[in-house]
């Protein structure tokens, strides 16, 4: 029972920086890979804050969302010119810059070694530290995010986000100042993959440099669950999140279990690109 | 009364001259004609003067506001809205959706937190009536048939109440009952008083329509002035036997 | 200033291998007009074949080199007909063509982890290797080579471009592919064998640089970005603009090393590529804006 739990608590908090970058991609077309990266800012900003400074969880977590917003905004005004390859480019050039700087910068984030004995959430005394708590608390995050998206979605700027998506340079005639939504569609999407690392952090209560920060697994979600789709997000979340655990009751050694998850992912990307870029659920043409 | 003029406009293409030395004047309140054969820049002027494209020289006077950078948002403000030879709507949203980004809150901040109130969807409503398009209101704006589209297209510009309207080619392809309803709305935009610039291949529609007529020929104006008068002058009959 | 003549090598050195690779990767660029990331892929193919012909399986050094280059460009030409081919065939937008061939490069990248490790492995097997020293600067023979063939390549590739049959064909293709359809040109034939051909560079690239140093899994994202980095600077499709994106990238890198310490050299370049497409999109030989 507790794997099962174990299992559903990543992909739901997986889902978290999906359903961010099914507004950023799916909607407004824009290619970014810095997902991670930003979940990378929440993750540290829990184990800094919370492990070396003692500062509550949750406080920790939302200065991880103020300096992600802060970091997204600034790239998102840096990268706003840019047309589609190019800004997928960019963001690959900041994921690898981040990346970098992260393992470098040894007194603050501990470099290559990372941080360790992150403490578990706390709300009033009580510690969140069984895995089934963990993934009622993670699913209740998950929940908030997904409401917003949805909010946002069946607003006038979800409308909005739409028309940017068909044809942004008809919308601008109507008066609308079309690089001011995606930059907040941006900098809302990257915030979301800061609340999704700081869960992380808290439930793995160790964060390193590792594999997960040039990660295209975000990108296999939401393409595999499809692009455009609320629903599609978390769908492919559970799936890509699912899928290689397969692995694991075929018997492939730990050892490659994180390459085999990564020739996983770019697999599907690339089958689903050649079979059916709208993804499952996803309801853009592509 | 002239609510748009260019002075000595210019476009170059990298050595391809669009438009070249346009000064023309767009009186108020009137439907006047751009025509000219293939090619002789008129869309390349619509484009210059809604924002799509900047001059290389020359000045684009409206309501006799200077428009030094002409960004595409901007065109609201100048009161001016336009259309385009191929027609853009968008595809994958619903023809209800279409016009409501005419009509919904333009900033960011403000538009997360509308939805759609009800002044709008009786707007929009009434709008949809007119065109007579209320029962596809709900259809994906890429299912509907072209005479369809043309219509949809149309009604976004009644929804944006403009008070300058540039029309690139809305009467390409149509059957004729379409094109006399599209030329029925456009009369009535013309009696609320809106200014319309029509660029149009179609000689007998221009002929019905407009007040005043501009005639382009390889980026320059080659006539300006009555319709009556303009077609039956010997240049302007060359330039089109000529292509 | 007793180290600038080594820097001026070092510069040269990277430059000449950057060259190699920017080459291949523009003969694509300029022809199908996207960035295929699974050139990356290419080049770990070619690396990890060369290592397993030459260190695995003993081949003799020759029969190695060519196969890793086979390898590299069988690559190029099987992503070709498998996944670009039939993309472009039913008019893919561009970024799924990026896309796509991004994730053929985590696949390649994967691959080579699984069933090769993901430890460093050099591929020359004599540790001593000739080493001259001229004006100041030390370099040894397998650099040397580099820059050599650098040079060799350069030439052949514009004499081809220009003279060739092929090259002109490529050219056209490169200006207008419809219109090159249309007079008669196998565009299909032609673009997959420039996929074959772009192989050639990336494999000959990393296993100079294989020799040199080593390899590992990651090389492929590395130095899809330093290429990227290098043929953006320069100006897309532009096989001058990219030598020259080539010289101005190694430069800045091997500043930064000297600067700051290696692991800094990758946010230096990252950071050049950013703000070249900020400022500069078109880089300096360009012919494409965006």
């Amino acid at each position: 029972m507790d794997y099962f739990f174990q299992i559903f608590t990543l992909a739901v908090i997986y889902a978290i920086p999906t359903i961010g970058l099914n507004l950023i991609m799916g909607r407004t077309k824009m290619l970014s890979l810095a997902q991670t990266s930003f979940l990378g800012v929440g993750a540290y900003a829990v184990a800094i804050f919370s492990g070396h400074f003692h500062i509550n969880f949750f406080i920790a977590a939302l200065l991880g969302i103020a300096l992600s917003a802060v970091i997204s905004f600034f790239l998102g005004i840096i990268l706003s010119k840019l047309s589609e390859d190019y800004y997928f480019l960019g963001t690959l050039g900041f994921v690898m810059i981040f990346y970098n700087i992260v393992r470098n910068w040894d007194s603050f984030t501990g470099g290559a070694y990372g941080i360790a004995g992150i403490p578990r959430p706390e709300i009033f005394g009580f510690y969140i530290n069984t895995v089934f708590f963990y993934f009622i608390f993670s699913l209740i995050v998950c929940g908030l995010v997904y409401w917003i998206a949805l909010f946002l979605e069946k607003s006038s700027f979800g409308r909005v986000l739409n028309a940017i998506r068909d044809d942004e340079e008809a919308l601008k005639i109507f008066g609308y100042k079309t690089h001011h939504y995606k930059l907040i569609v941006f900098v809302i999407g990257s915030s979301m993959a800061s609340i999704a690392g700081s869960l992380f952090a808290g439930y793995i209560t160790y964060i390193d440099p590792g594999p997960l920060f040039v990660s295209v697994l975000f990108w296999a979600m939401i393409i595999i669950g499809g692009l455009g789709s609320l629903r599609g997000a978390v769908l492919g979340a559970i799936i890509v999140t699912l899928l290689p655990e397969i692995f694991r009751f075929i018997g492939f050694p730990a050892a490659i279990a994180g390459d085999m998850r990564g020739l996983l992912y770019g697999l599907a990307i690339v089958l689903l690109m050649l079979v059916r870029p709208k993804g499952i659920l996803g309801n853009y043409k592509v | 009364m002239n609510i748009l003029e260019t002075k000595k406009l210019e476009k170059d293409y990298g050595g391809v001259r669009a438009v070249h030395n346009l000064s023309i004047e767009i009186p108020e309140g009137r439907i006047t004609g751009l025509i000219g054969p293939n090619g002789s820049g008129k869309t390349t002027l619509i484009n210059l003067l809604s924002g799509f494209s900047s001059p290389t020289h020359g000045t684009v006077t409206i309501s006799g506001s200077e428009r030094k950078t002409i960004l595409p948002w901007e065109n609201p403000i100048y009161g001016l809205t336009r259309t385009f030879q191929q027609i853009r709507l968008f595809e994958q949203m619903s023809v209800l959706d279409n016009l409501l980004v005419t009509l919904t809150e333009r900033s960011p901040f403000a538009s997360i937190f509308e939805r759609h109130g009800k002044l709008h969807l009786i707007r929009a409503g009434e709008i949809l009536k007119k065109v007579g398009l209320e029962e596809k209101k709900n259809i994906f704006a890429e299912n509907l048939s072209y005479g369809q589209r043309k219509l949809l297209e149309i009604a976004r510009i009644m929804a944006m109440n403009a008070s300058i309207i540039l029309l690139d080619e809305p009467f390409a392809g149509l059957f004729p009952e379409m094109v006399n309803q599209i030329a029925a709305l456009i009369k009535e935009m013309r009696r609320e008083g809106k200014t319309i610039v029509l660029v149009e291949h179609n000689m007998a529609i221009i002929r019905e329509l407009c007040d005043h007529l501009v005639v382009m020929d390889a980026g320059e104006l080659l006539a300006e002035g009555k319709p009556e008068e303009i077609l039956s002058r010997p240049e302007v009959l060359e330039a089109y036997l000529g292509e | 200033m007793g180290l600038l003549p080594q820097i001026l090598a070092n510069t040269l050195i990277t430059a000449s291998l950057y060259a190699i690779f920017t080459i291949g990767f523009n003969l694509l660029l300029g022809a199908v007009k996207f960035f295929n990331i699974a050139f990356g892929g290419a080049i770990l193919a070619g690396g990890y074949g060369f290592f397993l012909l030459y260190k695995i399986l003993n081949f003799p050094l020759a029969v190695a080199f060519a196969g890793g280059i086979l390898l590299s460009s069988l690559f190029c030409l099987l992503s070709y007909h498998l996944i670009f081919a039939p993309l472009r065939a039913r008019k893919s937008k561009n970024f799924v063509l990026l896309i796509a061939s991004f994730g053929l490069l985590i696949v390649a990248q994967s691959l080579v982890a699984i069933f090769f490790s993901s430890s460093f492995q050099p591929l020359a097997k004599n540790l001593e290797t000739l080493t001259y020293t001229l004006g100041g600067a030390r370099f040894n023979i397998i650099q040397l080579v580099t820059f050599l063939v650098a040079l060799t390549l350069s030439i052949i590739t514009f004499a081809t471009l220009k003279w060739s049959r092929f090259g002109k064909a490529v050219r056209a293709i490169k200006d207008d592919e419809e219109v090159a359809e249309l007079s008669g040109i196998n565009t299909k034939k032609i673009i997959g064998a420039l996929f074959f051909v772009s192989g050639i560079f990336a494999g000959v690239g990393i296993i100079l640089f294989g020799l040199d140093t080593g390899v590992d899994p990651s090389l492929g994202l590395t130095f899809i970005l330093g290429i990227v980095a290098a043929v953006i600077v320069g100006g897309m499709g532009s096989i001058t603009g990219g030598i020259l994106g080539a010289v101005i990238i190694a430069f800045f890198q091997n500043l930064a090393i000297w600067q700051f310490s290696g692991d800094w050299r990758d946010v230096v370049v990252f950071s050049i590529l950013i703000i070249v497409l900020i400022f500069r999109p078109q880089g300096l030989m360009g012919e494409r804006a965006i």
